[in-house]
Order: C-alpha cells, then sequence, then structure tokens
C-alpha cells in the first residue's frame, strides 16, 4: 500500500513537471521576442557599454536626432529642427512636445543635465569624449564651474550647444545620446545615480518592464511616446546561448537573431521558409593587422606592401568566413559614402614572387641559415600579439606564419586575452604586429585612429603612424560642408591608406540576421540602422 | 571538541586575509583593466586617465588595497564595473542559481552513483560491475559541452510533446510564466534544471560510484562483516546496515569538499544551456576585469573552502565513534 502511493506520487510529481511545460497557445499579444547571449544590465544611455544593452537602451531612451538607415542625419528624434550659427560653433534645437514614460513633459533642463552628468568628475562611463568639444567642460568638470555653459536651456523647448572647435559632423558622432530625465535621474552621490541602471525611465517608444538577470529583459509599449507608435504589444530580450540560438528560432521560441556569419548559420535559418528566413549585409567595421610603424622593419612601405602581397587574404576569408566577408582594402566599410571607387584601390591580389621581388628592393636580400632573410645583421622576424576569445586572428596568424615563411619572414607567436593584448598595445605601446577589429560608426571620421595628436600613450595611433597630406585631409575634412568636397576628401585618404598600409587590411565581415516569419518590417535593417531603429514599422502578420 | 574547532576557525582568519591579500595583488599586477576592454577610437588619451581616475585606479596597488579593505570591513564590497551595481547584488542574482543546479546534481549523484557503487562491489567482476565501470568512465570522459547539446539536441528539439519540445532548450524559466503563481514556478524551474543537472550529475555519479565501490570492497573483505554473516544474518542486512555504514565515511567527508563547488557554479554547462549562473559571470569578470566582482567571488570561494575543510572533519569525528578530537 505505501509502496504504491509512493509510486503514484512519484508519477504524479513527474507529470507535473512535464506538463507544466505546456501553455496555451501565444494569443494575439504580438511581443517580438530577440534573442541575445547577454545582458549587462547596464540600462543607461551615459553608462551603456554593452552592443545588447544598447538595444535595450535604444528602445525606452530617445535623443535628439537619430539616423536614416543610409546613414544620414534624421530628425525623428526628440528634436523639431536645428539651426546651426553661421560659425559652425552653435547648434540650437527645438524640442518636440514630448513626454517621458512617466507623464512628465522633455524640457530642454533634461537636455542639459544629460550633458552635465557626462561632464560630472564622478561620472565614469565610456562616453565622455561627446563632452571634449563643449565650451566650458574642462571647468565644469574640475569643479571650476557649477554648470556647463555650453549647454543652454534657452527655453523649456529650445536647447543650444556651443563647441569649442566647428566640427561638421558634431551632431550626429555627439549630440543623439539618449535624454534623461533630470527630476527622476536626480541625484546626490555618485552610487544614487547608478543605482536607476535597473529602473530606467525614458522617452523612447517602449517603457522598461522588469529584467531578470541572465535571463530576459521585457518592454511594454510606452504609452505617453511622441512618436510613431509600434504596432507591438512589447519586445523580450531573451538571453540564449550562441549555440542554441538558430535552434530557438527555428522552433518558433525567439524571433530574431543575429549568429556569426558563416554559410553553416546562413542554411540553417533559411531551411524552413515558413518559420523564418535570413537577411544578410556589409557591416560597417574591417579586421586588420596592425604593425609598430616605429621598429625598423614595418617603417618601411615596401615591406608592409610586400607583406601584404604575400598572404592570401581571399584564401583566407573564404576559408575563414565562407563568402561573408569581403576584402578589406581600406580603414572605410564599402558601404561608407566615403568609400573610393573600387578601381582605385589596389587590392594587392597574391603574388608571393612579387613579394619576395619588394624586399629584396628594400634591402632584406641576405638569406640566414634557416631561408630567413636579413638586412645589417638583423632578422626579418617579429612577435605577433593575437588573442584567443575568437577564433579568426589565431588562424590568420597560422596561416601569415605558413606563407610568410615562403618569402622569408619569420612570425614568433604570443597569445593573450583581448584584455591584456589591447593594454599592450594601446596603453604599452609594446607589441610589433597585432591583429584587431574596428566597428566603425557612421562618420568616416578617422581621426582617433590614424591622426598624430593620438599617437600617445593611451592614444589609438599605437602604430606611430604619420602622413602629411593624411593630416591636412583629416583636418580639412572636419570642417568641410559641402558633402561632395568632403566625399572627395575622405576618398582621396582611403586611397593614400590603400597605398601607404598603416595597417595590413583584412576583411570586412557580413553581418547575418535570422527573422521570424511572423513579423515584418525589417527591409530596412543595414550597417547603419539596427532592427532597434525598425520597430516603428515592425509588425505580426498573419 | 569545541576547543578543536575554536582552534580552528581562529587559523582560518589569517589564511582567509593572506590569502585576500594576494589575490588582491595578483589581479592588479596582471595586465589590462577595464578602461583597456573599452575599445571606441572617440576616447582620447586624455578620456582614459580621467575615466581612470573616476573609477581610482590610477593609484598605486597599495592604496588601492587599504581603500577596498576599508570598505569591505564596514560592508561594502564595491561596485562592479560591468554590472553597474553593487558587488553584491550581482552575486546574489546568481550564486543562488548556481546552488540549486549543483545542489540537484549532487542529490541525483548520490542517489545513482551510491547504490551503483554498493552493487559493483557486492557483483565484483561481474557484467552488471564491468557495464557500471564502462558507464561511469564515460560519464567522467565526456566532455560537458558535447553532452549538454547532445540532450538538447534530442529532448529538447527532437522530441516533441503538443508542437514543443518535451524539455526546454535553455535557460532557468520560461519568460512567458515569469508572473504565474508559485507553483507553476517551481515545475517550471524544475524542468529547466533536468538537463543541465543530468550533464553536470555525470561526472559526479562517476566519482561517487567509484568511492563507494572501493570503499565498500575493502570493507566486505573484514573480519567483521564474516562474523555478520556467519551469524546468520540477511545479506542484505549484513551489507546496508554494517558495510555501507562503515564504508560511507569517506563519502561523507568528501561531501565536506563538496560545500564550495555548490556554490562556484559550472561555467561550460551554464553557458550551454544558458543558466544564470555565477561560474560564468565569474569568468567574464576575469576578462572584464571588474577587480571588485573578482574579489568577492574569490572571497566568497575561499571562505566556503575553508568552512568546508572544517566540516569535512567535523563530519569525519562524527560518523567515525573511532576519531576524537582533543
Amino acid at each position: 500500500m505505501k509502496k504504491r502511493l509512493a509510486l503514484s506520487l512519484a508519477l504524479l510529481m513527474l507529470a507535473g513537471i512535464l506538463l507544466s511545460g505546456c501553455q496555451p497557445a501565444a494569443g494575439s499579444t504580438a511581443v517580438l521576442r530577440f534573442g541575445t547571449a547577454s545582458l549587462d544590465g547596464k540600462f543607461n544611455p551615459i553608462l551603456v557599454e554593452n552592443v545588447y544593452d544598447q538595444y535595450v537602451v535604444g528602445m525606452i531612451f530617445d535623443g535628439l536626432i537619430t539616423n536614416e538607415p543610409d546613414g544620414s542625419l534624421s530628425y525623428r528624434g526628440l528634436a523639431k529642427e536645428c539651426k546651426i550659427s553661421d560659425d559652425h560653433l552653435t547648434y540650437t534645437f527645438k524640442l518636440k512636445n514630448a513626454k517621458f514614460s512617466n507623464g512628465e513633459p522633455v524640457t530642454a533642463e533634461d537636455v542639459k543635465f544629460t550633458y552635465e552628468t557626462i561632464a560630472n568628475p564622478k561620472y565614469d562611463g565610456p562616453v565622455g569624449y561627446i563632452c571634449n568639444n563643449i565650451v566650458g567642460y574642462e571647468d565644469f568638470h574640475d569643479g571650476k564651474a557649477t554648470e556647463l555653459t555650453g549647454v543652454k536651456a534657452i527655453d523649456s523647448k529650445t536647447v543650444s550647444f556651443t563647441i569649442t572647435e566647428p566640427y561638421v559632423a558634431e551632431e550626429i558622432t555627439n549630440l543623439g545620446i539618449g535624454i534623461l530625465n533630470k527630476k527622476y535621474y536626480a541625484f546626490t552621490t555618485w552610487d544614487e545615480f547608478k543605482a536607476k541602471n535597473a529602473a530606467p525611465m525614458g522617452c523612447g517608444a517602449f517603457l522598461f518592464k522588469d529584467y531578470d538577470p541572465a535571463q530576459a529583459c521585457n518592454l511594454d509599449i510606452n504609452p505617453n511616446y511622441y512618436g510613431k507608435k509600434p504596432q507591438l504589444a512589447g519586445v523580450s530580450i531573451l538571453i540564449i546561448p550562441d549555440a542554441t540560438q538558430i535552434s530557438a528560432l527555428m522552433t518558433g521560441q525567439v524571433d530574431i537573431v543575429n549568429p556569426a556569419a558563416s554559410k553553416d548559420n546562413w542554411d540553417q535559418m533559411n531551411a524552413d521558409a515558413n518559420v523564418a528566413s535570413a537577411k544578410r549585409f556589409v557591416g560597417n567595421g574591417y579586421n586588420f593587422i596592425g604593425m609598430d610603424l616605429s621598429n625598423p622593419i614595418f617603417a618601411d612601405k615596401k615591406v608592409r606592401q610586400a607583406l601584404l602581397y604575400g598572404i592570401n587574404i581571399k584564401q583566407f576569408i573564404d576559408t575563414e568566413w565562407q563568402g561573408f566577408a569581403e576584402q578589406c582594402l581600406g580603414p572605410i566599410s564599402p558601404v561608407s559614402w566615403a568609400y573610393p571607387d573600387a578601381s582605385k584601390l589596389n587590392n594587392y591580389a597574391f603574388d608571393p614572387t612579387k613579394a619576395n621581388q619588394m624586399l629584396d628592393e628594400a634591402g632584406w636580400n641576405q638569406k640566414d641559415t634557416d631561408g630567413i632573410r636579413m638586412k645589417d645583421g638583423k632578422r626579418l622576424s617579429f612577435t605577433w600579439l593575437a588573442y584567443n576569445d575568437v577564433q579568426w586572428p589565431l588562424n590568420l596568424q597560422a596561416l601569415a606564419t605558413e606563407q610568410w615563411k615562403a618569402i622569408g619572414v619569420e612570425v614568433k607567436s604570443e597569445i593573450m586575452d583581448f584584455n591584456t593584448v589591447m593594454d599592450r598595445v594601446y596603453t604599452k605601446h609594446d607589441f610589433g604586429m597585432f591583429n584587431q577589429g574596428w566597428s566603425l560608426s557612421i562618420d568616416p571620421d578617422p581621426v582617433g585612429i590614424f591622426d598624430k595628436a593620438s599617437d600617445v600613450e593611451g592614444g589609438y595611433n599605437a602604430m606611430h603612424y604619420y602622413n602629411e597630406r593624411a593630416e591636412e585631409i583629416f583636418a580639412a575634412a572636419r570642417q568641410e560642408y559641402d558633402s561632395k568636397k568632403r566625399a572627395e576628401l575622405y576618398q582621396e585618404w582611403a586611397q593614400i591608406a590603400n597605398e601607404d598600409l598603416p595597417y595590413l587590411f583584412c576583411a570586412v565581415r557580413e553581418e547575418i540576421w535570422g527573422v521570424s516569419k511572423k513579423f515584418s518590417g525589417f527591409d530596412k535593417m543595414g550597417p547603419y540602422y539596427n532592427w532597434v531603429q525598425c520597430l516603428d514599422e515592425v509588425k505580426a502578420v498573419s | 571538541m569545541r576547543n578543536y574547532i575554536i582552534r580552528r576557525v581562529l587559523q582560518m582568519i589569517p589564511t582567509f586575509i593572506f590569502i585576500v591579500i594576494l589575490v588582491f595583488f595578483l589581479n592588479k599586477a596582471a595586465p589590462g583593466g577595464p578602461v583597456a576592454g573599452m575599445m571606441n577610437p572617440k576616447m582620447t588619451a586624455a578620456d582614459k586617465a580621467r575615466l581612470e581616475h573616476a573609477m581610482g585606479l590610477d593609484q598605486p596597488a597599495y592604496k588601492q588595497f587599504f581603500n577596498w579593505a576599508g570598505e569591505v570591513v564596514h560592508g561594502n564590497l564595491g561596485y562592479s564595473t560591468k554590472y553597474g551595481k553593487p558587488v553584491t547584488s550581482v552575486v546574489g542574482d546568481f550564486i543562488w542559481n548556481s546552488f540549486y543546479l549543483a545542489l540537484f546534481s549532487l542529490i541525483i549523484s548520490l542517489l545513482i552513483g551510491i547504490p551503483a557503487g554498493i552493487i559493483s562491489a557486492t557483483k565484483q567482476y561481474s557484467l552488471t560491475d564491468n557495464s557500471l565501470t564502462i558507464f561511469s568512465l564515460i560519464g567522467i570522459s565526456m566532455p560537458s559541452f558535447f553532452i549538454g547539446l547532445l540532450l538538447i539536441k534530442f529532448f529538447a528539439i527532437d522530441l516533441k510533446v503538443g508542437g514543443q519540445g518535451l524539455l526546454p532548450m535553455f535557460g532557468m524559466h520560461s519568460n512567458e510564466l515569469r508572473n504565474a503563481n508559485f507553483f507553476v514556478q517551481f515545475f517550471d524551474i524544475l524542468r529547466h534544471m533536468i538537463l543541465p543537472g543530468i550533464v553536470l550529475a555525470l561526472q559526479s555519479t562517476a566519482s561517487f560510484m567509484r568511492y563507494t565501490r572501493s570503499s565498500m570492497l575493502e570493507v566486505i573483505r573484514q573480519d567483521y562483516i564474516r562474523t555478520a554473516r556467519s551469524k546468520g544474518l540477511v545479506e542484505k542486512v549484513v551489507i546496508y546496515r554494517h558495510a555501507l555504514r562503515n564504508a560511507i565515511i569517506p563519502i561523507i567527508t568528501l561531501l565536506g569538499f563538496w560545500i564550495p563547488g555548490l556554490f562556484s557554479g559550472a561555467v561550460i554547462t551554464e553557458s550551454v544551456f544558458g543558466w544564470p549562473g555565477i561560474g560564468k559571470v565569474a569568468v567574464d569578470a576575469v576578462y572584464s576585469r571588474d577587480y571588485g566582482l573578482l574579489m568577492a567571488i574569490t572571497m566568497i570561494g575561499c571562505f566556503l573552502l575553508l568552512i568546508g575543510m572544517l566540516l569535512s572533519d567535523i563530519f569525519y569525528s562524527v560518523a567515525d565513534p573511532r576519531i576524537k578530537y582533543e
């Protein structure tokens, strides 16, 4: 009797466990579910770092301006219009009649508060640089002033920014950040400010509902949204491991995913047209091999060009990314308006004979006993610092080691984690060769990476690159207001870089996105326009 | 016994402090930092310097230690740079998830491993014994992500019940049920725990089985067992009442060392199943150089290990009356 009771209780429990998963069929409330591998939970537009957190921030917070799918400026944000002064130093924005999700109106004071918080000496987030150009930043940050004088709240719906140096891309680069409500985010201690990361409140199309760490974040529609209301009941961001994201999409547990671009993943997402389909587009970024140009080996342009001729980039791209990447020929992605005509760029097609010839011409024409070239008693040998957080650096390094050996170049490998490599390269300037990728912003201005002013410890010109004409272009293009002339300047820069090779440019990768057939409206997704920006047109299809 | 415990606890304190100091300075000595990972070309060297100053990272290491230690003594473990929340809050979010999963798999592995070990020992060299040995070897050798993905494929994708997989594919509970009542949520979590629990249990089941088997084999050979048999006792009583009681002693002492393991999370299993545990958080903290979080996790691990060792010794003396501490 006791045994039978125990057995039936056990069976009941088992049934309960297995059947509790059966849920009622999903109703007609269209909640879009996005699958990602991680969220940090820093849901604050001025503190956010993680790119997935940025999606959440993009849904909850709106900024003054935003951008169109082609990267051009758009006034679909909080600003109705912007008047720029003749000296290009003052930007005066008129705000729309917008409300935060708690019903409070969006005023110029809120805009000023947002930028003052970034300029606050206690601020420890990643976007401090957007205030660098604003008048009064240094004084406010150092405590010598009580307000950020460069940002003025002229009246409740008018705010002006005064910058110290004219910069044609100031708006799209620095003035689009999500706006914080002054009253809600007011703080006396910095810890108080950070505490609101868990309860964000903004004026965007969605409002924050709940966040279960490393599980899911749920957002509802903001009833007070000033713009076009999305035709969704809400959005859920689900944490799904990379390995199971596509399976989750194909079994209907998630509606949109962004797996790594590979033929396998692409085919899987296109396997059943009734369930989902995949999109692909070239991304706005590139991978490269970096070199210390102060090293006598790399200082010679001929050597750099020979190295690029000596490695079969096309073969690497085909093997590593199976058609989901193309060769990168300059520091600008082909999707950008600043990209020159491809015919003007050298594609350094694999040519070991030419590489050998160039290395001979460069003076590396003696050979050591093991076949490695020598010049003035020094071997053509260097250390390549790579990271193993992802796979491609190791594969590229292996291929290069083999193919460069054939032209008499020796590569010694040193492998560390990403953080250490970045520290060695940019903070300590202690490297010979390294590899990395850049994810670019909408504006192609390369100041920060290739200009002389960035050639300092901690700066991003760790290569010590300098080209006189390029410096002229950088300065001129930042103040060139004729878009056609500006494009020509950057196209010339791309050609200079293609010839000079401050980096050995490697590949521009594609992005692939899987979207469930249950939703439409993601057609505008592209390198400058993410899925969050598409949400005003996304709706469930019956 | 009481004096023994007090003495041990007093010994633990300087050990703990020493380990904390060592780990702190090791972390600071390692290259990189939270700012090195922020790769935005618009950030100038001056911006980075400002940021490091705001985070207190530009001070010499010993000063940073005293600042941090001063706060810790007042109960403030600092902020996580990665999650932007107090460290205690981050740990609290994840550590209990790891604990439940680890406890679940520990119970499974004890319930399966110990009986399997007993059977193996009583039927030594038989077909049963050999098959159990083979299974346990497979369990220990298979990499957890491989088994995990296989299980997911079979139970969550291929096997379907009402259009959905029999068991969930990822996560700790279903997002749709987040506002359901306690009963539904409890079973939902249990459902999600099955697959990762099995993966985790595979390794420990094998260990427990082997330990029990060898311990039992040793005990069965003893004279007092022969005496019990010759007294005419039923074999089951001989094995389970007399032999097992003595054989279980090493297992019990082992359990003390399991305690820190219950709270440290299992990185690979948690990553494969998307289980929100502390293992993945700890590894991520290393990669992003989140010093505050790293120190907190290390301190918890260290504390639990010391306690675990003490409990191990106490269990041993409780289980075996021949052992006495002064």
